[in-house]
């Protein structure tokens, strides 16, 4: 009973992480380079939910697709108005690195200088206990959340390997160069992965924001996590890289279960740090990309 | 007379000039993207503090924090080794939060959340600096003395060995030198001042906790780099009195405190990302941000 | 203009723009010291609050109630002028938001939030010969004549939880608690109160900023069987826990400290009992209710009667209305205050500068809380 419940809550707390791993290393494949406002892509999806459900009243599902498609486009125009200027410039990783962090901190701020620095709670499902799975306890959204991030890994699997916009971007992922001599638009395959993993963004932020409620800062934290879930799997994959996402929550869950609980958010930076040192390509990585630039 | 209010802020300049200048021998001049500059400066606050509470002199204070500050300096730069780019800039962000880590869970040593209240004000022979002229004499000596000294190094063969470490790693080592002690010196170095500045800044503020050490203060650290220009003495100095006092003034503006907050990191977040796409060398670099 | 001194004339510019910002107060300040005009003498009380950030519910509560106290004033031989410095809750912010307050605005005294902030702020009041009144857990931001403290301890907390525990035969008891200052005192004196008594403390979890998931640690709560879970969080974290409560289906009762009555979703709370740390009189409630339409946050009460006791402190001390006191003066006439009426109820200042409030046990029923045990 007490097992199959820290099993579950592992495997809930790893599809959140999940959920935020895969929008990020899709993106992290194609341009090679850490898009960490993907971070406040999520948390402003979760508020224009807010606003448009909560605040105008509008249907959950119309409001959550428009949330969607505008999370889809704050991505989109992040890569064409500053990104990719700078990768015209041939700006390294570091810089794109800093600009991210500067879009971070400003949509986090714009965030809270429009909605204020308190909690927002999206009120659309009731408060009830949970139902009863596996000798587990789980609610609904708790079940939607599982689910959704297995048939998101299960698209983009499917989009990475199947497709050949997929074929695409694996090829700009292992040797720009070569793919655009072979004729490859690298600006094309860009503008699909940011789109795309903002929308999977867009996704994330509604469901989190739903179990976690919302705060203006809240992305910083989910980007971590997510980070760390996707450097432990394999940054460079987006399977691999959600499955890190699920090892790092049963890392953590079943950290605490013996370790003092002061130190769950230690375990996922040492875990992060180990992996950065002595694995950098992941778990599930097959490519060493950390030690060549 | 100049006002004290001015006085504090020239104070937290001098903290923060030791600070990015020793952050820019690391970053700008060696080329290490060392994101956990902000825990040296955390670890030699902590260890400042800890010691004279427990009745050791300042002086010895001030320099242990240094040293053991320039200590994880090294641990640091020789388990990061073998990384490059954006992943030794993430492993030592990671180290920051390690370090965070440890200061908020070991309450023993360092009380956790609650802080250390009351730090003693330094005693130099026998003189306690109490005043605010005192101390902005006392930061501004320090700081001047490490500007000095990295000047020093960076006109000096070492400086020019470490530039070339950033420029043409390889072919430094085609020539038969050691690059990795070469990265080691710079980031102990680097180190030991960021220490110092931690000494300087408990001190003074008698009260540090593990959340004065955060992902605030190294953004700062690095917005301050980046806007004076990636290996630039001057850039780094004078960016230091914009980026801490320009914030200041919008004080006197009267804003309501619910935009005022915010407007501010904004603001940060502006500079950097203009600078970043309008002026890659900052305001005095000589290289670009690549 | 040569491109190469651009950057020059910017910082030229920028620095004379400063220089006009800091000058000018200063410069209007023996104008205030000289009395020409029959004008009653300025106190300046000022205030660094944590107006942004997480706890920004709290410096606005405290804002607010500044602003009720001096509306309220009655006839003053003094004018009394407020100023408020966000500081974030952030040390350093806190140490430049009072040297602001000290030497540009010159005040007479200081409010500040947090016992952080507090211990930063006392620093430099007390040399300053500025009043200092901090809400705060930590006796440290007491030190010093010119600093006091106006906050229900942790001792005064834990007395009351401890009582109502007895009274309800609750003996095991399982912690989950913010790892900052306020709780981790609070969980201090309980366990060392509760040694050699019936009550123990079963289970403590502890988790940091930022953390949304509690199902675990309270799973490990359950393993151990407690009789009651004290939950030390605020709003967002304390949302999320009773939310995961009743998910996970606990049964256990819950109760908390000072959170229960700040939460925009009070409806999750129904039927809990918690302990108030600060219990305002009806009078100052209505009031503050009907002004701002909301429930008055931690330190609202007491920074309502912070700012009449300062007065209070001036009124007393002022010989001559065309002068005011000075803040030694006035301290020697704060120290004498006893069974003052304030918004927490009779107050008096001791020797240690630490203004005392009761707490209070209450319940939250059928949406309204409803005090159970004075």
């Amino acid at each position: 009973m007490v097992m199959s419940q820290l099993v579950m809550n592992s495997l809930i707390a790893g599809s959140i992480y999940a959920l935020v791993a895969c929008g990020f290393s899709l993106i992290y494949t194609t341009n090679r380079f850490m898009h960490f406002a993907h971070g406040t892509t999520i948390v402003a999806a979760g508020y224009l939910l807010y606003q448009l459900f909560q605040v105008l009243g509008i249907p959950f599902f119309a409001a959550s697709f428009v949330s969607i498609c505008l999370a889809g486009m704050l991505g989109l125009s992040t890569y064409y108005y500053l990104y990719l200027p700078l990768q015209k410039r041939k700006a390294s990783n570091i810089v794109l690195l800093i600009a991210s962090i500067g879009v971070l901190i400003f949509i986090e701020n714009l965030i809270q200088l429009i909605f204020g620095a308190s909690v927002k709670s999206i009120g659309y499902i009731k408060i009830a206990r949970g139902m009863d799975l596996l000798g587990a306890v789980i609610t609904p959204l708790q079940l939607t959340i599982i689910l959704s991030s297995i048939i998101l890994l299960g698209v983009l699997s499917f989009l990475m390997y199947k497709t050949i916009l997929g074929r695409n971007m694996r090829a700009v992922a292992d040797n720009p160069e070569l793919s655009s001599i072979i004729g490859i638009d690298h600006v094309k395959v860009s503008k699909y992965s940011f789109l795309i993993g903002s929308y999977l963004a867009g996704i994330a932020g509604i469901l989190i924001g739903l179990e976690q409620n919302l705060e203006p800062t809240m992305g910083t934290s989910l980007m971590i996590k997510g980070f760390t879930g996707a450097v432990i799997g394999g940054v460079g994959s987006v399977p691999a890289a959600a499955l890190g996402s699920y090892l790092l929550g049963f890392a953590e869950n079943f950290g605490i279960w013996y370790l003092p609980s002061g130190y769950k958010d230690a375990i996922a930076f040492i875990l992060l740090f180990l992996f950065l040192l002595f694995r950098p390509s992941g778990m599930f990585g097959r490519e060493k990309g950390a030690s060549h630039d | 007379m100049i006002n004290p209010y001015l006085i504090h802020l020239l104070i937290f300049v001098g903290i923060y000039i030791i600070l990015v200048v020793s952050l820019n021998l690391a970053l700008g001049y060696t080329g290490l993207l060392n994101l956990g500059h902000v825990a040296f400066f955390g670890i030699g606050a902590y260890t400042s503090a800890l010691l004279v509470k427990a009745g050791v002199p300042f002086i010895t204070a001030f320099f242990s924090s240094g040293i053991v500050a320039g200590i994880f300096g090294y641990l640091l730069v020789l388990a990061t080794k073998k990384l490059k780019g954006d992943y030794l800039a993430l492993t030592t962000l990671g180290f920051s939060y390690v370090v965070y880590s440890v200061l908020i869970n070991w309450g023993s040593l360092t009380r956790g959340p609650l802080g250390l209240p009351g730090i003693p004000k330094p005693e130099l022979f026998g003189y306690v600096i109490t005043s605010g002229e005192a101390y902005l004499l006392f930061a501004g000596f320090i700081a001047l003395l490490v500007v000095l000294f990295i000047f020093f190094i960076i006109q000096s063969p070492f400086g020019r060995l470490l530039e070339a470490t950033r420029d043409d790693e390889l072919g430094l080592r085609v020539l038969g030198k050691n690059t990795f002690a070469l990265k080691c010196k710079a980031m102990m170095i680097s180190a030991f001042f960021a220490g110092i500045a931690g000494s300087v800044y408990a001190h003074y503020i008698t009260y540090i906790d593990p959340g004065s050490f955060m992902l605030g203060e190294i953004i700062l650290m690095l917005t301050i780099v980046i806007v004076g220009g990636i290996a630039s003495l001057k850039g780094s100095v004078v960016a230091t009195f914009l980026i801490i006092l320009i914030p200041e003034l919008l004080r006197f503006f009267h804003l309501p405190s619910s935009v005022l907050g915010p407007v501010r990191q904004m603001l940060y977040a502006l500079i950097l990302i203009s600078i970043v796409l309008f002026r890659p060398r900052g305001l005095f670099g000589r290289i670009d941000l690549a | 203009m040569n491109q190469k001194h651009r950057p020059y004339i910017v910082l030229f510019m920028l620095s004379l723009l400063f220089l006009a910002g800091c000058g000018k107060p200063t410069g209007n300040q023996p104008t205030g010291n000289v009395v020409v005009e029959k004008e009653k003498p300025v106190v300046k009380i000022g205030a660094s609050l944590s107006l942004t950030g997480g706890s920004a519910f709290m410096g606005e509560g405290m804002r607010n109630a500044m602003e009720l106290a001096i509306h309220n004033l009655g006839p003053t031989k003094y004018k009394y002028e407020l100023v408020f410095e966000d500081d974030a809750m952030n040390p350093k912010m806190a140490a430049d938001a009072s040297q602001k307050l000290i030497t540009i605005d010159h005040v007479d005294a200081i409010l500040s939030l947090s016992s952080g902030t507090g211990n930063v702020v006392s620093q430099f009041t007390q040399p300053n010969k500025v009043i200092h009144f901090g809400v705060a857990s930590d006796p440290t931001v007491a030190e010093g004549e010119y600093n006091f403290i106006h906050w229900t301890p942790p001792e005064e907390e834990t007395r009351a939880l401890i009582s109502e525990l007895e009274r309800r035969n609750l003996h095991n008891v399982a912690f989950i608690s913010f790892n900052q200052q306020g709780e981790k005192a609070i969980m201090n004196d309980f366990s060392h109160r509760v040694e050699g008594t019936e009550i123990s403390v079963v289970s403590t979890k502890i988790f940091n900023n930022g953390e949304k998931d509690f199902k675990t640690y309270l799973l490990q709560i359950e393993e151990e069987r407690p009789d009651v879970i004290v939950v030390l969080a605020f709003s967002p974290e304390i949302e999320i826990i009773m939310k995961q409560i009743k998910e996970l289906d606990i049964d256990t009762p819950v109760t908390s400290i000072e959170a229960v009555e700040f939460s925009e979703q009070p409806e999750l709370f129904e039927g809990v009992w918690y302990i108030q740390a600060a219990d305002p009189t009806d009078t100052f409630l209505a009031d503050y209710v009907s002004t701002y339409g909301k429930q008055p946050a931690p330190g609202t009460a007491n920074a309502y009667d912070e700012v009449n006791m300062i007065v209070a402190g001036f009124e007393r001390a002022g010989k001559n209305p065309l002068k005011k006191p000075s803040t030694a003066e006035v301290v020697a006439e704060l120290h004498k205050i006893k069974d003052f009426p304030g918004a927490l109820g009779p107050l008096t200042v001791p020797e240690s500068g630490i203004v005392l409030s009761h707490a209070v046990v209450r319940m939250v029923k059928d949406g309204k809380f409803v005090t159970i045990k004075p």
